[in-house]
């Protein structure tokens, strides 16, 4: 792979991006819940609670997005060189979305209880939590150099 | 590697770094040390071994004991320690999950001695939609018959946050602990019987002076709320009243003092951290939701628990006792009158996971430990060790 620092940034940057966004996501799906269940939830409680998962829980979700995003842009690396350069945030995006599914569905597998990160146990929270991997699908796309395309490549040979 | 390629590389270790130095200088503090106690103090005596997940022990009138696991035995350990398997043909069908029983708990009737009831709770149904039920049936040699179902919970989907812990009150109604079933805004639902504790009578009719009763929309054996996985109900019987450990999930293991009718707050108002680190809610107090009397963050995993109403070790009448799983030890809760006053780990020497914890007639106490090969213990004073009665 050439550009290998660069894409390394990206990836950790993708991967930051996608655990803090999932970490905020989590904390307002818990706090809807609550609020459902009758708590008032002010601004200020919110913002402390979200800064207190984002601290503690973030670096949990981080870990995880690791382990969803970094099979997910693999295979989005070989989708894009086949698609080519206008479609790559497009499909990494994509594939940050399904590699944060994957996870989650294995987690759910190997977990104990139902649901790890409990956000994932209603149907619009799982949607919301593999839509963070979109973010560092983005993220890496605008961070790290398109590989050439096979024609391309076969064009400078 | 050129010079811009370098500080790449510097950022993306920085960004590393900073989740992981938050995540370490966040991390939900060690609790205060305990005071372990000399194991010189006492003599542990093995009851039973090669127990296949025992779950509950009960005591007998005639000196023998009933121990149940979960994979759907029933023994019986007579006085002189041999062990049979009481016959269970007439059990309905006991819930199994990964190949492993939830047969739980067993104690017996206020009048057993007139009338040889015991009571069993046990996971029901399929995956996907199971619960926890009592069963009363009629001890007759080795097998039970007259077989009757007394309560089937709501059903949930998930296998776990079962409770099944009973318990009698003063005026012989039954109460049982039934779990969240993993899905915790259930303990608010007051439709529902999931995270609550149920009360019903010895012919499982919710008595008439159950707090919601006639309520419309409320299911009527609800006697408190708000409750997690309760798997530890005991009854003060100087105070008359009804204790209830829980089992938090990484952190907020409560000890509640259960009154009728009130709610305990799960998981509005909680201490405890997810599984996943995060938080359960914002609240550790609120209006309206009765606080614990104590909390043990991080998870002690309490499995049981006892009231010590006996003389044989001194000085403990009214003290609490809980096995803990996770902690693998046995607590001692040391209360002045009620109040709390102090806390000791018994056991903790044997490193092993404590299941159940019960106190004989004579104040010997004694402990489950947990898993495939597991025993059945007797604690006495060093002083007072004597053969088992």
């Amino acid at each position: 792979m050439r550009h290998l620092p660069e894409q390394a940034l990206a990836l950790v940057c993708a991967v930051v991006a996608t655990g803090a966004v999932a970490s905020m996501v989590q904390t307002q799906f818990n706090l809807a819940t609550l609020a459902d269940l009758g708590a008032a939830v002010d601004a200020a409680t919110r913002t402390r609670l979200t800064l207190e998962d984002l601290a503690r829980f973030g670096p949990v979700m981080t870990a995880l997005a690791a382990a969803g995003l970094l099979p997910a842009f693999l295979v989005g690396h070989f989708l894009t060189r086949a698609a080519g350069a206008p479609l790559r945030p497009l499909l990494l995006a994509l594939a940050g979305c399904v590699g944060m599914w994957a996870m989650f569905t294995l987690l759910a597998m190997v977990s104990p209880m139902p649901a790890l990160v409990v956000a994932t146990a209603t149907l619009a929270g799982l949607a919301a939590m593999c839509l963070t991997g979109g973010v560092g699908g983005l993220v890496y796309a605008a961070m790290s150099t398109p590989e050439p395309s096979a024609s391309a490549r076969r064009e400078l040979a | 590697m050129n010079r811009a390629d370098k500080r790449r590389l510097a950022i993306a270790l920085v960004l590393v770094a900073v989740p992981v130095i938050l995540f370490f200088t966040t991390a939900p503090k060690k609790a205060a040390p305990v005071a372990q106690v000399d194991p010189a103090s006492y003599e542990i005596q093995t009851i039973a071994s090669g127990l296949d997940r025992p779950w509950s022990v009960a005591f007998v009138p005639d000196g023998s004991r009933l121990v149940t696991e979960m994979n759907g035995r029933l023994l019986h350990i007579a006085a002189d320690g041999k062990v049979s398997a009481i016959a269970l043909d007439a059990l309905p069908p006991v819930f199994r999950h990964d190949g492993v029983g939830q047969l739980m708990e067993v104690i017996i009737d206020p009048a057993f001695s007139r009338n040889r009831l015991v009571y069993l709770s046990m996971g029901y149904g399929e995956p996907g939609a199971n619960g926890t039920r009592v069963v009363r049936a009629r001890l007759e040699q080795d097998r039970i018959v007259d077989v009757r179902i007394l309560f089937s919970s709501t059903p949930k989907a998930a296998p776990s946050n079962n409770g099944g812990r009973m318990a009698f009150l003063p005026d012989a109604t039954l109460v049982l602990t039934v779990g969240d079933g993993d899905v915790r805004k259930e303990a608010q639902n007051p439709g529902s019987h999931l995270g609550k504790v149920v009360r019903f009578d010895r012919d499982g009719k919710p008595p008439a002076d159950n707090p919601f009763q006639g309520r419309p929309g409320v299911a009527a054996e609800i006697y408190s709320l708000g409750h997690r996985n309760a798997q530890g109900i005991a009854v003060d019987r100087v105070s008359g009243a009804l204790l209830l450990s829980e089992h938090g999930p990484r952190g907020g293991d409560e000890l509640n003092v259960v009154q009728a009718g009130k709610n305990y707050g799960w998981p509005v108002a909680t201490g405890g951290i997810d599984y996943s680190f995060a938080r359960v809610s914002p609240f550790r107090r609120l209006e309206g939701y009765v606080d614990p009397v104590l909390e043990w963050s991080p998870s002690i995993a309490p499995a049981g628990l006892a009231v010590y109403e006996a003389d044989l070790f001194e000085g403990w009448r009214g003290d609490l006792l809980v096995p803990a799983l996770k902690e693998r030890a046995l607590r001692r809760v040391m209360r002045d009158q009620t109040r709390i006053v102090g806390e000791q780990l018994w056991l903790a020497e044997l490193g092993e996971r404590m299941r159940d914890v019960k106190v004989a007639p004579d104040g010997s106490i004694y402990v489950l430990t947990d898993g495939t090969n597991a025993r059945l213990l007797r604690l006495v004073p060093a002083a007072a060790a004597a053969a088992p009665t």
